[in-house]
């Protein structure tokens, strides 16, 4: 979040913004309408629009229900997928390649990502060839990695480590690069043991930079996972999506894209928690 | 002896020993036989079957199909994304009415959109298009919302002074400020985009052609070479549209070129 004036600015904007809105405000205040309730009809606007529209036209069969299927026949998916236990197998499946790919795929990144931005001689080594690999992309590589790997596990560890390793590896070496000179100085000048630099300057003067790295790829692992499933695989979610289309359970589809979305917004959020929490010292600024 | 220190030093010498190393492991592991001819094959045969007319031909046609299929996706996704993301990042009302649903869409990992593509327009060449579009659109709404959120409120509260209707608020403060954001957002649609049009065509059929479909093909006969060579086209357009796009914004936002 930038200071404080922006958002001063920002509201006063938000305040005078044309005169048309400015109309009908005193009929706000005459209904007693609070601006509170406002910004939640505009907040519930769309979506439950968006729910009334495709309510309706279930109801009024615009299209066949295999093909559209109405909002509480996905609820039902969702409720009959739970009980059965289909979701919690094949998300159970997925969930866990996850926590392998990421563990594994987080050591090498940091690894690496530390090795190139601390190790000059190490980058010239290695840093050019590492940064034109990885501008290969993954869809590019996924057949050939087919006949290499199979289909298995292995093609999908491989495809989230990659997924994993690039943007934390990339972030956090550009971010102990880029560390201010103007630091370094300081510690010379103080004459501090190459230690303390390390521990005091170095490295909380890079974490930022190794965090949003991290969330980066931990988003990625997540993506590159799904994808993989759907391409390639014969269990985890990913599947249970491609299957359930086969034999056109659109119900279910719906209901699991939803479920795909929610945990990349649980792994997204838990990682920004997680950086807000650690990096507390920065404090508001940053 | 110092010739030698210095080459050692060199940053040039050091960043192909690598990339050497790894060519010497290629050409002994397909000389000797320690991998499958299923998997690597030798380097020459890459050119053996690059000089095949016929092998060219559907290498270079698939490329524009999936190229074309590409700037169609990305036209619609791009147009629709900027619009989206001006007006929220214009007017917090329409952020607030908006801004939810996008955030909520953009958490689903696109292919996993493949399977109700399909189920609602088939698999041909106009559900390739719309997934190309979606993939586009992302980008394309989070540097318009950007830069629009990010405009200098010093400019701004010149427009308000000089009582700017909207449509001169974003054709005079906002459009420039946040050019060069809207620029980095088109950059990645493209990209992404790029992705999305071969990838497309692994998981939504390779009926209506294209590079991922030559690759798709040669890989079920047992063509190594070929599917080599289309890896190879495929990130070498993705390499050569990043460093072109990365190019252009010195030349077109020559008021901004801090960037």
């Amino acid at each position: 979040m930038s200071a404080n004036p922006n958002m001063l600015t920002q509201t006063a904007i938000d305040a005078s913004e044309e005169p048309a809105r400015r109309a009908w405000l005193p009929l706000l205040s005459r209904f007693s309408i609070s601006p509170r309730t406002v910004r939640a009809v505009q907040y519930a606007m769309f979506p439950v629009g968006l729910l009334l529209v495709w309510w309706w036209a279930t109801s009024a069969e615009w299209l066949p229900s295999n093909v559209l299927p109405a909002p509480d026949a996905v609820a039902s998916a969702f409720v009959e997928m739970i009980r059965n236990g289909d979701l919690a197998e094949h998300l159970g499946i997925s969930l866990w390649r996850v926590v392998k790919g990421a563990l594994f795929g987080v050591s090498l990144g940091l690894a690496l990502g530390m090795a190139l931005g601390f190790s000059p001689a190490f980058d010239s080594w290695i840093g050019p060839t590492f940064r034109i690999v990885v501008q290969i992309p993954s869809i590019a590589l996924i057949p050939l990695l087919m006949m290499v790997l199979g289909i298995d596990d292995a093609l999908k560890f491989f495809i989230m480590v990659k997924a994993c390793v690039i943007p934390l590896a990339l972030i956090s070496s550009e971010g102990i690069k880029n560390i201010p000179r103007s630091y370094l100085e300081v510690c010379r000048v103080m004459k501090l043991r190459r230690s303390t630099v390390y521990r005091k300057v170095i490295f909380p003067a890079a974490l930022p930079s190794i965090f949003t790295g991290l969330r980066q790829g931990l988003a990625h692992v997540w993506v590159a996972l799904v994808a993989v499933e759907i391409l390639a695989s014969a269990d985890g979610i990913g599947y249970l999506i491609t299957w359930s289309r086969l034999i056109f359970q659109i119900d279910v589809v719906l209901a699991c894209i939803a479920v795909v979305g929610v945990i990349g917004f649980a792994i997204d959020t838990a990682t920004r928690r997680l950086e807000l929490r650690l990096l507390r010292w920065r404090g508001e600024a940053a | 002896m110092s010739v030698l220190s210095a080459i050692y030093h060199d940053r040039r010498f050091r960043s192909v020993v690598f990339p050497l190393l790894l060519a010497l492991l290629w050409s002994l592991s397909t000389h000797y036989g320690w991998v499958s001819s299923l998997v690597l094959v030798p380097f020459s045969d890459l050119f053996v079957a690059l000089k095949d007319a016929s092998v060219r031909q559907s290498l270079l046609e698939g490329l524009a199909a999936t190229f074309g299929r590409l700037l169609q996706g990305a036209a619609i996704g791009i147009c629709v994304g900027l619009l989206l993301g001006l007006g929220m990042g214009m007017s917090r009302a329409f952020d607030r009415v908006m801004g939810p649903s996008f955030h909520a869409v953009r958490q689903v990992a696109v292919l996993a959109w493949v399977p109700l593509l399909t189920a609602w327009f088939g698999n041909g060449d106009l559900c390739k298009i719309i997934f190309v579009a979606i993939a586009a659109a992302m980008p394309a709404v989070m540097g318009a919302y950007e830069g629009a959120r990010n405009a200098p409120p010093a400019l701004l509260e010149v427009g308000r002074i000089l009582k700017f209707t909207r449509f001169k608020t974003l054709r005079y403060v906002i459009l420039p400020a946040a050019a060069p954001a809207i620029f980095t957002g088109i950059q990645l649609s493209l990209i992404y985009s790029w992705f999305a049009a071969v990838g497309a065509e692994y998981v939504i059929g390779v009926m209506s052609g294209g590079i991922g479909s030559v690759v798709v093909g040669a890989q079920e006969h047992f063509r190594t070479d070929i599917v080599l060579l289309g890896v190879i086209f495929i990130s070498l357009v993705g390499i050569f549209m990043n460093k072109l796009l990365k190019r252009l914004p010195a030349l077109l936002f020559p008021w901004k070129t801090r960037i």
